[in-house]
């Protein structure tokens, strides 16, 4: 078609469409009775109808799955089942309450999407889902009798539950009114009402027989992965049942790659299925889908919401839930602790199995203690790191010779101890001291602190304090103990700015392996998840921090040179605001960087976790390669830009060499991470070891590791391993 | 041009399409990510996307590319709009025509299914009216799918 039949489609089509259908042939004879392909065109467009129903072109959003299709009528005859109601649609397909006429028996019967069916791959889909459910023999899992195709028609029959899913016994729990209404039957099981003493009861017996069944199949290598209550169904005794292997998974035949449920609701999935790189998932996805059941069903609301698929995500991989017990009161503590286990992030930190879960549930339905720890605030704080949040704070180092200075030293080890005042936020809690393992490059914890204020002696070294926040999220305070004689004070900010959270990216943990500075010996390190800022600390952001703290500009910033520049930037008043309020905050120092951490709660992150950030799985020397670049890529000739062409100040130079913050999403790193390397270097919170020698590595306070080049450094040094660290 | 560069083969120093369609399928599921980026990053990570796409069609069933490394984009997302595509070897000359009669209705196409935009971030990339826009994409996507059968 040309570009002008084209705009001739686009006119008349919506008139065409006004016309009744009778009108059709007149209306095209008229306009374009000269143009075959114009009116061939047209005819063909009128004649399309099922673009809503299949969503042709229609990018995946939230709600998807619940396609409208057609019903089949009551009396209808497939083979030999006759439909007698509709149940239900899933995601696969849709239910019905048929009699098999053969076997004189009522059965759920699952129809496959007439829309759906098109593509082999889901018919392949839906007969594993029959294969997979055929093999599972338990009290507490749906039965399927048998499959096949009648008329065309993919079906899975099933055990015809009589009762309600788990999705409107909590509604009807809700609202007693709406259900009674409808079969008031005195024989029949009813949810408790959530004020009801019994009701925490119940659902901790429905959630425990789920358990079971899910081990049931998880024992058999099947992941069912889709676990949500509508998929839990309560029979007229109130007996519970597994349905809907839908998505269910054989890990044992190969052949299967069925994906996972993007189409449907998010709410129930796991962090590690949200990852957007392949994560490999196991019974522990089903863990925590399964915990989000039970606490929606404990508080009356699910633990991860949002308006969008992509608000809920960034839920469940980055926010903690509110404890349940501030939904409902009268949740036991330890029904709460166990929710909260299942939906610990981390795979590692959950139940190891269903089967546990199942346990826990039975010591709390026997009121035995149990064999968790509570929801306590030290034990969160060991085992929970991966709420660590590192700041990321840019960092151009070279903008003027003058940040260079030698520092003093003083690093005799003495066996003194140095006093450190610590200050509490404003919710008391006990606060975790790690000190930094040169050997493991982790922090370790060494006391807990019970309440604060308090105080601590400590020995030369470099230390953390955690403490929960009010929301559950960690605070940090970093602190080097270099001098035995100073009094040092720790103190925290009363809550985690959910804004700056909001801009975090989770890292999700690994092993990684990189060279140290200075000896290039190669390091080994186990980090934990954490979160990451996406991209670096911007001149904006930092103007904001410095209006609220009322804290002088960085040193750099106030030298003779570009007094003038900096001070109309720090202003805000400068011509070209908007795009250098973008830009990240360079000519920072590690202490100021650390200010401005510690201002939020948050921590610079270590050398192992920006390697870790940059390297990732595949263990990548650069974000966009497996291997250091032999050509310059764009990101790197950004990044030398500047170099000869020194007519203008550093300064100006720098503004006009870096990028803005947010920007290249080319370069990012595997997590996500913008410019982890060129633009502006970046400070970790790592001190290069000076002597291994004796039980304890002495570190050299004076200097930090920075990390990943910036725009004034050459594309050779652009390796992850390569860098210098730097006089504080 | 860019196109041009995207389909080529993978790993040839440059950054691969990976990358890209990391980028466009986290815009699509976190909306809330600061878009900054003009039409122009946009048409890059969609065309990625697509690429994608038409990739994971042609190793359905086969071996996965590299089971180690996983592919960019989970396999979900990819089935769905590969289903969304209704016959995704059919779009593919579909669009191309497209791109020659209409570069407009091409952008919007691509903006708004392969990175998930609404259609009123579609209208403001492109710098169209809401009304305008929503119509173009009416009318193109109902002339593809005369084009797919």
């Amino acid at each position: 078609m040309t570009p002008d039949q084209w705009r001739r489609v686009q006119e008349l089509l919506p008139e065409l469409e006004q016309l009744p259908e009778s009108e059709h042939e007149k209306f095209l004879e008229r306009h374009c009775a000269d143009d075959s392909t114009l009116r061939d065109s047209l005819r063909d467009m009128l004649r399309v109808k099922s673009i809503t129903r299949e969503r042709f072109l229609v990018p995946p959003t939230l709600g998807d799955g619940e396609a409208d299709e057609g019903t089949l009528e009551p009396g209808t005859t497939l083979g030999e089942f006759t439909i007698l109601e509709l149940l239900g649609r899933g995601g696969m397909g849709t239910v019905y309450l048929a009699h098999d006429e053969r076997l004189n028996r009522d059965v759920a019967l699952k129809l496959m999407s007439s829309v759906r069916s098109g593509s082999t791959r889901n018919v392949t889909r839906f007969a594993l889902e029959a294969q997979a459910a055929a093999k599972l023999r338990h009290d507490h899992i749906v039965r399927v009798h048998s499959t096949g195709v009648i008329g065309g028609e993919h079906y899975i029959a099933m055990e015809y539950i009589d009762g309600k899913t788990l999705a409107d016994e909590l509604v009807d729990a809700e609202n007693p009114a709406s259900s009674s209404s409808i079969r008031p039957s005195a024989n029949r099981f009813r949810l408790p009402r959530r004020e009801d003493r019994r009701f925490t009861a119940e659902i901790s017996r429905i959630v425990r027989d789920i358990a079971r069944a899910l081990h049931h199949a998880h024992e058999a290598g099947i992941l069912h992965r889709d676990v949500s209550p509508r998929n839990v169904l309560i029979d007229r005794a109130g007996r519970a049942y597994l349905s809907d292997f839908g998505l269910a998974r054989d890990e044992r035949s190969e052949a299967i790659t069925v994906a996972g449920g993007f189409a449907g609701t998010p709410h129930y999935m796991s962090p590690e299925r949200c990852a957007p790189h392949r994560v490999t998932v196991d019974a522990r996805t089903d863990v925590f889908s399964l915990g989000v059941v039970l606490y929606e069903a404990l508080a009356g609301v699910r633990p991860f919401e949002g308006q969008t698929m992509a608000s809920i995500i960034a839920a469940i991989t980055s926010r903690d839930p509110v404890a349940v017990r501030k939904l409902n009161p009268r949740v036991h503590r330890d029904l709460e602790s166990i929710c909260a286990k299942a939906l610990e992030k981390l795979p590692e930190h959950r139940f190891a199995t269903a089967a546990e879960f199942a346990d826990e549930l039975d010591r709390f339905l026997a009121h035995e203690p149990p064999r968790i720890r509570r929801v306590g605030v030290i034990s969160r704080l060991a085992r929970r790191t991966w709420n660590d949040r590192a700041a990321r704070t840019g960092l151009a180092v070279a903008f003027s010779a003058a940040l260079l200075f030698i520092g003093n030293w003083h690093l005799t080890k003495r066996d003194d101890r140095a006093t450190v005042v610590v200050r509490g936020p404003a919710v008391a809690r006990s606060i975790a001291v790690l000190r930094f393992s040169p050997k493991t490059l982790q922090f370790e914890l060494v006391s807990r602190l019970d309440r604060a204020p308090d105080s601590v002696n400590l020995g030369l070294g470099q230390y953390r304090f955690d403490v929960l926040s009010e929301r559950s999220r960690v605070l940090h305070f970093e602190l080097d103990v270099s001098d035995v004689d100073h009094a040092y004070e720790v103190s925290f900010p009363n809550s985690v700015d959910e804004t700056r959270a909001s801009r975090m990216i989770l890292v999700q943990g690994g092993e990684v392996t990189f060279t140290t500075y200075p000896t290039g010996s190669t390091a080994r390190a186990s980090v934990s998840s954490f979160y990451l800022d996406r991209h670096e600390v911007t001149i904006g952001d930092y103007r904001a921090y410095l209006a609220e703290t009322g804290r002088p500009p960085p040193r750099e910033w106030i030298s003779d040179i570009v007094r003038d520049r900096t001070a109309s930037i720090l202003e805000g008043s400068s011509p070209d605001q908007e795009h250098i309020d973008a830009l990240p905050i360079g000519g920072v120092s590690v202490e100021e960087a650390r200010q401005y951490a510690q201002h939020f709660g948050l921590r610079l992150p270590t050398e192992a976790e920006m390697e870790w950030a940059l390297r990732g799985p595949e263990n990548r020397d650069v974000p966009w390669s497996r291997s250091p670049p032999k050509e310059r890529t764009e990101v790197l000739e950004r990044a030398v830009l500047f170099d000869g062409r020194r007519n203008d100040s550093i300064f100006e130079g720098y503004l006009k060499a870096v990028a803005r913050a947010d920007s290249w999403p080319q370069g990012a790193s595997w997590c996500g991470a913008l410019h982890i390397m060129g633009n502006v270097k970046e400070w970790t919170s790592t001190h290069p070891v000076i002597s291994t020698s004796g039980p304890d590595a002495t570190l050299d306070f004076n200097r930090v590791v920075d990390f990943g080049g910036a725009w004034n450094t050459a594309p050779a040094l652009e390796h992850s391993s390569r860098r210098l660290p730097h006089m504080r | 041009m860019a196109k041009h560069q995207l389909r080529g083969p993978r790993g040839r120093g440059t950054f691969g399409v990976s990358d890209l369609v990391q980028e466009a399928y986290l815009r699509l599921l976190r909306a809330d990510l600061a878009d900054t980026e003009h039409v122009g990053f946009r048409m890059r990570a969609a065309l990625a996307m697509r690429s994608a796409i038409v990739d994971h069609a042609r190793t359905r069933g086969r071996e996965k590319r590299n089971p180690e490394l996983g592919p960019p984009v989970p396999d979900a997302i990819c089935d769905t709009m590969l289903e969304r595509s209704v016959d995704v070897f059919a779009l593919e000359p579909a669009l191309d025509e497209l791109e020659t009669m209409d570069p407009v209705a091409f952008k919007a196409i691509h903006v708004r299914f392969y990175t998930g935009a609404t259609i009123a971030e579609v209208a403001e990339a492109l710098g169209l009216p809401l009304r305008t826009t929503e119509r173009k994409l009416a009318t193109t996507i109902k002339w593809l799918r005369t084009k797919v059968r």
